[in-house]
């Protein structure tokens, strides 16, 4: 060994020292960077027995090849050639080397014939092939090299150039036609020669085969020479497992379906499993991959010709029979290895089996889909397309290419296919999407480009068309608005895609039900591609312009559900383009100014006064106009939608909708008690609050009083209150629109008190609301506004939760009361011990509470560090103390009428579930009633809770026991009224009857007299 | 470095962790001459197991692409390998065939561990489900994370059970002593992992699939 030999070895060996390393690198790498120093290395390769050195070499050369290989003048190129050459006669010929070795050689010899093949050195091949009678090791540097070339030019794992793979192509065109005859040959020679000598050799073949039989001419494999040769290496352990793969390859490598077929049954793979010995769980396997590949191939093929007439295969059936069988045996093996892999073949015909039993039947009637027979359908295809997203999530891949296949081949020649077929397809391109978010974030991103190009497959394709039946028409519709997100934005496509919405396939669609869909569908579309479509607004105008008009001649054809979505769709393109002033105001011109005209020509004629209840077809006119320009107006606001900031002024748009809105505005007087103008009007007002924004403001002293006077529904008007609140709260409050401020907060205190408590709550949150912006430090305070806090606000914070129907233990109840809470903090908040001490002295005495306990309790918690819940304790823990405070103030009359019509068991249930308190302190002990107020109505721990229980059910006995007394005593009082009465009587008629003696004994007197 | 060892070779692009998982090993000696430019530091591991100490020379080739095509020398004699990636880096898992490949033209049919290293960061772009290549060419998967700790010694002890032959079950008699974890490991997301991984196992191979 030479200097350099022992510098090459410690620059490999990490045991060597620093020094000595650094020495030994810098002498290899003076040879590595010298221009000659490869010459140095063609003869070091011959004489050095060191691997290390044998790689160093090759390395030198493979930087040249790679790198340096231009610059070489064509001595230089010869002198590597043939050093490598002689390397392969005089070395590798004669002594079995390392297989690193030759793997490397082999690898550098690829690398020069890329630079040389085919231009300087054509004969590679024969030159090789001639060697081949040497032996062994010829042949084994020889298989090599093949699998080299496989590597460097073939394979796709590794990335490459575009220039490479082009000159890559070139070399496998020229291989193609000039030498792989003669390397199969030699393939079949090696294969019979040394199968059984030399298995290695026959192994390092097959794998040759199975690489290259992707891009070589199948009948050069697929024949009477090689087949029956592998079937015999089925049966050599050693070399089975390859023979499986090299059947893999062929069943694997691409071509017509029919074709595909054929080849299947001439392998006679259903055979394979007969003749090997299935014996270790590995080869198990392989023959297992081999079943999945060609059952996924025979479902493949017999799929794309079963529709193809010319091309039927004979035989088919059978073949799938076979495989289906094979399916079942491997899929059934005890070792889930082998289950595992037929498992995409077993996926894939169940999912043709979901295909087919998913589409519909002759005898579904599609006019009658509540049938009882349709209705079974359709949640069997439910229960189908759930089987199918399952499928999906397993098998992406698979289930992608099948839907994919299917819809190829049906776009290629629709009308080979039945509408159901076509249907079906569709469907479940659209269940693809349904089922897309239960698989990987990268799955997901390599479908949605799969979603966009069938989307565009199928609009560009014939089955649209309208004589195809209408159920195809709807699922394409359906899938395209799916997938919308994922069109490539690409203006020829969407245009495509468009017209199938805008023609007679779509919105001009004969099929009453096709069109109206399309127009719904043709509006969400709008909504989600919005500025992609833009471009298309001319087209698209020209489309619908007829569909716009607002007649009832077109209304006769196009209802007028129907137009609102292409005035809305028309909206939302022309609002959302952000356009110059001038533009923006042509387009809005050109679709306002008909339905503008019409309504101003009803309302300035008064056309409507001609209107009978029986035909109120101005009226009708009216509502519809006010809708349309309504509903056109939702794509239009101040705000820039995709920036979130103001579009720069002026906003053209405006001018319409605020001439239309002073149109309308005047519409609830001139058509009164006309619930749908009003309901109309409402809705239009509510939409300029979005479209106007601050230009609204100079028109609300006209609007506000409309508002309030017709406004008969409370939510709504909270509503639309709330939203003028957010955008335009300072023009409530200015010295014009005061009065108007004061009816509006009326509105609002009427709905505190509501029997609803969802208004009941969104009342009370406008009021804190008001409470913060206009209260003392608030940002627009209003003078006066205390006031109301006082008169208003206080008193119906407590009236709210004493109504009857105030429930604390409801949930909406209790939010109610927590937004009263929050109110009343808010105040105690900004007004201070001003506003506590009101409470405490002045306003609570004012309702009748005079318990200090209570009023001190209350007050409490107005401050700040109180806690909410707090509120919930005092109105109902203890026993709803504050009601029964307030019971003198506005209930007691009612509850003592009650309480004595209702039964003593009644009032007991009554008792024992409300906790519920008398205001008249009854106690077997304490027979007081000066005290008005129980002694423990705060008990909030259990005990004290079950003691006041029990402490009230001794006093309702006591009660009882009371009243029954005095029920006695009142019989008694009756009976001695009535012995009162009848001594009365009885009095009344001694005295009667003692005047009549008495007149007698006069009369007698008299009489006496008179005789006398 | 211990003569007798077993030479392992640890393959993977640079940046993917390959030095930071092996030094987590507090037993090993580490080659302190190590020279950049030479590209590959050897560190020597002991492993106890049930069928006794096991040494691993791991030499860990640095991931330097100028010499790109030339590194193979190291892999000279190799027993076995870890080829290593980044599950935060999608590329470095695309250039797992290339690492295969050139090891398998120097080192025909020794045993091959892939390892998906960083786990532990949130953040993952290469999902089990995603990891397939060692399924093609009979390597094992391993989620591991060099700075937790995670799964450290499981290809270690599958390429001794690969090496020893005959399907041996081979289980570590004393745990490797490990520099303490220098990140939190989330438990619950590294059994999610698993799940997907055991779920993976089961999952048909995807074709390779041009249309999508």
């Amino acid at each position: 060994m030479d200097d350099f030999e022992t510098a090459v070895i410690y620059s490999f060996d990490p045991l060597i020292g620093d020094d000595l390393k650094q020495k030994a690198l810098a002498l290899t790498n003076s040879v590595k960077e010298s221009p000659d120093g490869w010459k140095y290395c063609t003869e070091k390769l011959f004489q050095t027995k060191s691997i290390h050195v044998k790689f160093f070499c090759f390395h030198v050369f493979q930087d040249l090849l790679l790198h340096k290989y231009a610059q070489l003048n064509d001595d230089d190129k010869f002198k590597l050639k043939s050093t490598l050459i002689n390397y392969l006669k005089m070395v590798l010929a004669v002594q079995n080397e390392e297989a690193a070795v030759k793997n490397k050689y082999a690898q550098i010899v690829v690398l020069l014939f890329k630079q040389e093949y085919p231009e300087n050195w054509s004969s590679f091949f024969q030159e090789f092939l001639s060697l081949l009678s040497n032996g062994p090791n010829l042949i084994d540097i020889f298989l090599r090299v093949l699998k080299a070339i496989d590597e460097e030019v073939v394979s796709y794992d590794v990335h490459r150039s575009t220039a490479e793979l082009a000159h890559n192509t070139f070399i496998k065109d020229t291989m193609r036609d000039s030498a792989i005859k003669d390397i199969v040959l030699s393939w079949y020679e090696i294969l019979v020669h040394y199968h059984q000598s030399n298995p290695q050799l026959a192994n390092m073949t097959l794998q040759n085969i199975k690489y290259y039989v992707g891009w070589i001419d199948i009948n050069l494999i697929v024949n009477d020479k090689f087949i029956p040769l592998f079937f015999k290496l089925l049966n050599n352990k050693a070399l089975r497992e390859e023979a499986c793969d090299c059947f893999k390859e062929i069943v694997n490598k691409g071509m017509d379906s029919s074709a595909k077929l054929s080849l299947i049954k001439q392998l006679q793979i259903t055979e394979i499993v007969n003749v090997v010995a299935l014996d270790d769980l590995d080869f198990i396997i392989r023959v297992g991959s081999l079943v999945n590949l060609t059952g996924m191939e025979v479902l493949r093929g017999l799929e794309s010709v079963s529709q193809s007439q010319d091309k039927k295969f004979e035989g088919g059936d059978q073949l799938l029979e076979q495989m289906l069988a094979l399916l079942l045996k491997f899929m059934n093996n005890e070792h889930n290895d082998v289950s595992v892999s037929v498992m995409n073949f077993s996926a894939l015909y169940i999912t043709k089996i979901i295909r087919n039993k998913m589409k519909y039947s002759a005898d579904f009637d599609f006019k009658n889909i509540d049938g009882e027979e349709e209705q079974q359908f359709t949640e069997f295809r439910k229960d189908l397309s759930t089987q199918f997203r399952n499928i999906f999530r397993i098998c992406p891949e698979m289930v992608g290419s099948f839907v994919h296949n299917i819809l190829t081949n049906i776009v290629q020649d629709p009308s080979k296919y039945f509408f159901t077929d076509i249907e079906v397809a569709i469907y479940l391109l659209f269940q693809m999407g349904e089922g897309i978010s239960a698989t990987p974030e990268d799955t997901m991103k390599s479908f949605e480009r799969f979603f966009g190009a069938m989307v565009v497959l199928l609009s560009s394709s014939k089955i649209v068309e309208n004589e195809l039946h209408q159920i195809v028409a709807l699922i394409y519709f359906e899938t395209v608005v799916r997938y919308a997100k994922y069109i490539p934005a690409d203006a020829q496509q969407l245009n495509s895609i468009l017209m199938t919405f805008l023609d007679i396939r779509g919105v001009h669609n004969r099929n009453p039900v096709v069109r109206s869909r399309a127009g719904y569908l043709l509006n969400k579309l709008v909504k989600q591609l919005k500025v992609q479509l833009f471009p298309f607004i001319n087209k698209i105008i020209e489309s619908l312009k007829n569909h716009l008009i607002i007649s009832y001649e077109i209304q006769k054809e196009v209802p007028f559900d129907e137009q609102l979505n292409f005035y809305e769709s028309l909206g939302v393109l022309i609002g959302g383009a952000s356009l110059s002033p001038q533009e923006e105001q042509n387009y809005v011109e050109k679709i306002l100014t008909s339905p503008y005209q019409k309504m101003e020509e009803i309302i300035t004629k008064a056309l409507y006064k001609s209107d009978t209840k029986e035909n109120p077809f101005y009226t009708t006119q009216l509502v519809q106009l006010i809708s349309v320009i309504g509903t056109f107006s939702k794509g239009f606001t101040p705000v820039n939608n995709s920036t979130g900031t103001l579009k720069p002024e002026p906003h053209s748009y405006k001018i319409y909708f605020t001439k239309s809105l002073l149109l309308i505005i005047q519409l609830p007087n001139l058509i009164q008690q006309n619930e749908e103008i009003k309901s109309r009007t409402f809705f239009y007002m509510h939409r300029m609050v979005d479209c106007l924004g601050v230009d609204l403001k100079p028109m609300l002293p006209e609007i506000l009083p409309t508002i309030l006077s017709y406004a008969n529904n409370i939510p709504t008007l909270i509503e639309f209150i709330m939203i003028l609140n957010n955008s335009l709260s300072s023009t409530f409050t200015s010295p014009k629109n005061i009065n108007i401020f004061e009816q509006i907060l009326s509105t609002i205190i009427a709905g505190c008190t509501l029997s609803n408590e969802g208004i009941q709550k969104t009342s009370f949150s406008i009021i804190r609301r008001l409470i913060e912006e206009y209260g003392q430090g608030g940002n627009k305070p209003v003078e006066g506004f205390v006031k109301f806090i006082y008169n208003q606000i206080l008193p119906i914070c407590l009236q709210a939760p004493l109504q009857p129907q105030f429930n604390i233990a409801d949930v909406a109840s209790n939010q109610v009361l927590m937004e009263i809470a929050k109110s009343l903090k808010l105040i105690a908040q900004k007004y201070g011990d001003e506003f506590i001490n009101y409470v405490g002295s002045a306003f609570l005495p004012s309702i009748q509470i005079q318990s200090t306990e209570i009023i001190q309790r209350f007050t409490q918690l107005l401050l700040p560090t109180a806690p909410l819940k707090d509120f919930q304790e005092l109105f109902c823990k203890s026993g709803k103390p504050l009601q029964e405070e307030i019971v003198p103030y506005n209930l007691l009359e009612k509850k003592n009428q009650k309480m004595n019509n209702q039964n003593h068991q009644n009032k007991k249930q009554k008792l024992g579930n409300e906790n519920y308190i008398y205001q008249y302190d009854i106690s077997p002990d304490n027979n007081d009633r000066k005290d008005p107020v129980p002694k423990n109505n705060f008990n909030l721990d259990y005990n004290s809770y079950m003691e006041h229980m029990f402490k009230n059910v001794k006093e309702m006995e006591y009660i009882q026991k009371l009243e029954e007394e005095i029920e006695q005593m009142k019989i008694k009082e009756k009976e001695y009224l009535y012995l009162l009465e009848e001594s009365r009587n009885q009095y009344k008629l001694k005295k009667e009857k003692s005047q009549i003696l008495k007149s007698i004994i006069k009369y007698i007197e008299n009489l006496s007299q008179e005789q006398y | 470095m211990t003569d007798n060892a077993i030479k392992l070779v640890l393959v993977g692009d640079g940046g993917v962790g390959k030095t930071t998982f092996v030094k987590r090993h507090l037993t090993g000696e580490f080659e302190t001459r190590y020279i950049p430019t030479l590209g590959v530091n050897v560190v020597t591991l002991p492993f106890f197991t049930n069928y006794g100490k096991i040494v691993y020379n791991i030499w860990d080739t640095a991931g330097q692409e100028k010499f790109g095509g030339l590194r193979d020398g190291y892999y000279i004699q190799g027993q076995c390998a870890i080829i290593m990636f980044d599950v935060t880096s999608r590329v470095s898992y695309k250039n797992v065939p290339n690492w295969h490949g050139d090891l398998v033209r120097v080192c025909e049919g020794i045993p091959i561990a892939l390892c998906g290293n960083k786990v532990d960061v949130k953040d993952r772009k290469v999902k089990p489900g995603q990891i397939t290549f060692h399924r093609k060419h009979n390597l094992s998967y391993y989620d591991v994370s060099a700075k937790s700790n995670y799964n450290f010694e499981k290809p270690f002890v599958w390429l001794i059970s690969k090496l020893l032959g005959g399907g041996k079950t081979v289980t570590l008699v004393e745990p490797p002593n490990l520099a303490p974890a220098e990140v939190p490991l989330d438990k619950e997301l590294m059994e999610s992992y698993e799940r997907e991984t055991a779920i993976a196992v089961n999952l048909p191979i995807p074709e390779n699939d041009e249309d999508l």
